[in-house]
């Protein structure tokens, strides 16, 4: 009997170490990786280039958050420590000029970190950029923790990704394998050489799906100490801001209307826990990817029309890609590469064979985690 | 459970394997500690601390908070639309005679959508207030040194007329910030005082208009309305002060 349940108890650690290594030290095909870099360094121009107008405003010690400030805000206890944070802009002190070549530095690192050139170098740039240009307190939002995430996360990934090529020179090792990774890898073009499967970029995007799960519950149970939530009537406060709201429209809910509107919010108050709360039990479910992208694309439409938050919901989206194995990857390229106007990506079977890639997924490869 | 490794995947030596583990529990405890590291509330008894351990562990955090940037509370202030008012402000830059040069508004209507949508996240940090609690007795200053003063909430007129007393008629009052040592503080009455994070911040912004404009000093005035009351949707009238805003300046600054 205690022989059968010592041995039943260790079958059962040896089934846990060997599922835990399987999630974060599989070898990955990192098509997923590259797709993520390519919308992330999108989502990330996105953000910074409209401040392109005025940066020293913005992000310098003579803008909106000056020198002084930094100095009277040191004095303050009660301020989260998130707001306080390390900038390149810093560098620049009151000098306009070098924070202007500062900031065009950093577009620049990110259009070639998106379209996969020396990655490696890029990416920590990219992620340098990302956390200096959302270093101002005066304006933090709630899209700068998620960027930061999303940039670091990318940055680590492409650091590991191809270290194990055999035959790369000393500046390849440096810069990162640019043949692989421009621009997608696997995708277009097709003359680039494959990427083995990688270690790194199945843990960067391990890291980044347990990361993100953890703050969706979070955000989810903070929403629950507001009883506007509880009540159901949040999205009529987010729907309805003070100054842009005017009498004759809120008249407008009175009964008969009013039910059907109080339903309605409810009903999305309580969808929109429930998504956030329960992240955990469906993100990593193959077949429950369309609660994962279409709660992810709704969110994009909600926070942009209602909220008015530009950046929260594609970077939602995005960081929900992250989770589409990159067996799914695999397939949507096959879907894509039907299309007539993406024909002339279509691989010969030859070149194909070459490449070791079958029926649109890579020898090799292994698709991981959407299984469980 | 996950298929097994492909022949022609290269699984990484056992010692790696466990230096990772090791990492990963590190970064992964780094950023849940971040998260409850967090006072809650209100609740019926105010707030409640953070978790003791936590907050007790909060220094293996310290690498991920101040250098990688990737830990946060992850409770935003959107997430709780009903406490937060609307809030505007409007700037006036004055010459060197006090004279108002141009009045400026913001969000102004005129910027781009991403600017203007700063400076309504600029705006909602200069609201909302807090309680000021009075001293319970007398502050006396230690040798050589003064008594600390505080910023508050009055009306124009509070003081000569006698606190407590209702402003005359029925004009849009406006609520100036005035500062005073502690032991000046009004007792018979709640006071609210804006968060000094909101005055550091209009101070701030004001210093960084009057270098723009060439102005010789600033004056900030916040518009705040309550949050809409969803008074109507349960067949109720709308409170008449819905929608209105109350103004409080922040006083001059100079640069």
């Amino acid at each position: 009997m205690k022989n059968s349940s010592s041995f039943a108890c260790s079958e059962n650690r040896n089934s846990f170490f060997a599922a835990w290594t399987s999630f974060w030290f599989t070898s990955a095909d990192p098509v997923a990786l590259s797709v993520l870099r390519v919308l992330g360094g999108l989502v990330f121009l996105y953000w910074l280039l409209p401040f392109a107008g005025d940066p020293q405003a913005f992000f310098g010690l003579g803008g909106w958050f000056d020198s002084r400030a930094y100095g009277e805000a040191a004095r303050l206890t009660e301020l989260p420590p998130h707001l306080f944070s390390w900038s390149a802009a810093y560098w620049c002190g009151n000098n306009p000029t070098l924070l202007v070549a500062i900031y065009w530095l950093s577009i620049a690192a990110i259009v070639l970190f998106t379209f996969g050139l020396a990655t490696r170098l890029t990416g920590v740039l990219t992620w340098g950029a990302v956390v200096s240009f959302a270093a101002n307190p005066a304006v933090a939002h709630d899209a700068d923790p998620l960027l930061q995430m999303l940039a670091f996360y990318l940055m680590l990934g492409h650091l590991f990704l191809g270290l194990q090529m055999p035959g790369q020179s000393p500046l390849a090792l440096v810069l990162g394998p640019t043949r692989s990774t421009w621009l997608l890898n696997g995708i277009w073009p097709r003359s680039r050489v494959a990427l083995p499967p990688s270690v790194g970029a199945n843990l960067a995007l391990r890291l980044l799906q347990v990361h993100f799960a953890i703050a969706m519950v979070a955000t989810g149970l903070h929403k629950l100490q507001s009883s506007s939530w509880w009540s159901g009537l949040a999205p009529w406060f987010y729907l309805h801001p003070p100054f842009r709201s005017t009498m004759s429209e809120l008249q407008t809910y009175a009964p008969p209307n009013a039910q059907t509107a109080l339903n309605a919010f409810s009903l999305v108050a309580y969808a929109v826990l429930a998504w956030q709360i329960g992240f955990p039990l469906f993100a990593w479910r193959l077949w429950l990817r369309p609660l994962l992208l279409g709660g992810a694309v709704l969110g994009w439409l909600m926070t942009a029309l209602a909220l008015k938050m530009p950046v929260v919901g594609p970077l939602i989206f995005v960081i929900c890609l992250a989770y589409v194995s990159p067996m799914e990857w695999r397939w949507v390229e096959s879907m894509l590469t039907r299309l007539p106007i993406f024909a002339r990506f279509r691989q010969e079977p030859d070149a194909a064979a070459a490449r070791g890639v079958k029926g649109g997924t890579r020898a090799g490869a292994v698709p991981v985690g959407n299984h469980t | 459970m996950h298929p097994p490794l492909s022949p022609t995947a290269t699984a990484p030596p056992r010692w790696l394997v466990r230096v990772g583990s090791a990492a990963i529990l590190f970064h992964l405890a780094a950023i849940t500690l971040s998260v409850l590291d967090m006072r809650s509330g209100p609740w019926p008894s105010g707030y409640a601390e953070a978790p003791a351990f936590a907050h007790s562990a909060r220094a293996l955090s310290t690498l991920h908070g101040r250098y990688l940037r990737v830990v946060h509370s992850y409770d935003f202030p959107s997430n709780r639309p009903g406490d937060l008012p609307g809030v505007e402000f409007e700037v006036r830059l004055k010459d060197v005679d006090g004279k108002v040069l141009q009045t400026l508004h913001f969000p102004d209507p005129k910027a781009n959508f991403w600017v203007r949508q700063r400076q309504e996240l600029l705006a909602r940090n200069l609201a909302p207030d807090q309680p000021l609690e009075p001293p319970g007795a007398e502050l006396l200053a230690p040798p050589g040194q003064k008594i600390p003063t505080v910023s508050f909430w009055t009306l124009p007129d509070e003081f000569d007329r006698g606190a407590g007393q209702p402003p005359a008629g029925n004009a849009k009052v406006q609520l100036l910030l005035r500062t005073v040592d502690y032991n000046h503080v009004p007792r018979n009455r709640q006071l609210m005082k804006p968060t000094d994070w909101a005055l550091v911040l209009q101070r701030s912004y004001a210093r960084y208009l009057c270098r723009k404009y060439g102005a010789v000093s600033a004056e900030v005035l916040r518009h705040t309305r309550e949050p809409v009351s969803p008074a109507v949707l349960f067949g109720n009238p709308m409170p008449p002060n819905a929608l209105q805003d109350l103004v409080a300046s922040f006083g001059e600054v100079t640069p």
